[in-house]
């Protein structure tokens, strides 16, 4: 999970917010 | 029963607009799409008429087709659109770019199509397969046949200039039932603005394509930037759905506090946690996707 949070993520501390959570998502192809 | 063919010309004619719309957007995304610059010497009205978007009088195929003539490029450039391009021109429909089913059928159509032009000049292009405007319309009314009642509905609300914006917009509260706000169908004019960016994106181009055609202007530029920003970008759907998902990570937060939320790794733990399983990393990157799919499936449906 780190490595997903790591993937995605846009900030130094491996933490998500909505612009990168809707980035997984639709590379996920969950949306 | 109607014939799939046949099913698209029964589409509402703003639905007809989109299908095609997508298809000339995603098959020239270095154009405009409606206007060449070789058109500039003739008048305006000659041969604007025919492209505007507000111009119910005729069918979206018919204008279309007379596009193509008037811009003199071969059919195949404007009839046929590359498999590979297929997702993209979905998402501008805002129909999943993926789905299985659905580019099976495309490639099964495109089977029997490849450019005439690269086959004559003896190029091996045999990978680049290409489907038909023709298929492309059948294959999309099929998909957006369950849009058409809201089209209709929307008609019955009055003839304003406009009611299809606000075809557009009663189109989508009906496919999206996870709608945080209250998408009555009374809703007033501020409701409408906050409602769905993507039809008011629509709209300005819609716009925009008056504007040329009355004063003559050509901006292929400025609609180049803008049509190939779209396909990157998430559509209104998508940014609700995720807007959604990212919520179930934080059911105390407040939606209106949801932007400014983080999922941490505390936070990942902790829905771990919550799913009542020990699991590894890679578990957890497994299941976590799996429940999102899931959640999003019932947030859909």
């Amino acid at each position: 999970m780190l490595e997903m949070l790591e993937m995605f993520s846009t900030s130094p501390e491996k933490s998500m917010d909505l612009s990168d959570f809707t980035r997984m998502m639709i590379v996920a192809k969950l949306a | 029963m109607v014939s799939s063919e046949n099913l698209f010309h029964a589409l509402p004619k703003e639905l007809q607009t989109m299908i095609d719309e997508a298809f000339i957007a995603t098959v020239r995304p270095n154009s405009s799409g409606f206007q060449k610059p070789m058109n500039k010497s003739g008048p305006p009205s000659s041969g604007g008429g025919g492209f505007l978007m507000e111009d119910n009088e005729s069918p979206g195929g018919v204008f279309f087709n007379d596009l193509e003539n008037t811009e003199g490029e071969g059919p195949e450039d404007s009839n046929q659109i590359l498999l590979g391009l297929i997702p993209a021109a979905l998402q501008r429909l805002d129909l999943p770019p993926d789905d299985p089913e659905v580019l099976a059928v495309f490639r099964n159509a495109a089977s029997g199509w490849t450019s005439s032009s690269l086959n004559s000049l003896g190029i091996s292009h045999s990978t680049e397969t290409y489907v038909g405007r023709e298929d492309w319309r059948s294959v999309c009314a099929v998909l957006l046949e369950g849009r058409a009642p809201a089209f209709d509905d929307g008609k019955s609300f009055g003839n304003s200039p406009d009611s299809a914006h606000l075809d557009e917009d009663d189109e989508d509260a009906s496919m999206t039932d996870d709608y945080v706000e209250d998408n009555s169908p009374f809703r007033s004019d501020l409701e409408q603005e906050g409602s769905d960016e993507e039809y008011q994106e629509v709209a300005v181009r819609n716009s925009r394509h008056r504007g040329n055609h009355i004063t003559g202007i050509k901006r292929s530029s400025s609609q180049r930037g803008r049509l190939s920003e779209e396909p990157g970008q998430p559509t209104s759907r998508q940014r609700q759905t995720c807007l959604n998902t990212f919520a179930l990570f934080f059911p105390e937060v407040s939606f209106l506090e949801l932007s400014k939320q983080r999922i941490m790794v505390a936070d990942i733990q902790r829905v771990a946690k919550l799913l009542g399983e020990k699991m590894k990393a890679d578990e957890v990157h497994v299941l976590l996707f799996k429940s999102l799919h899931s959640l999003t499936a019932d947030l859909d449906a």
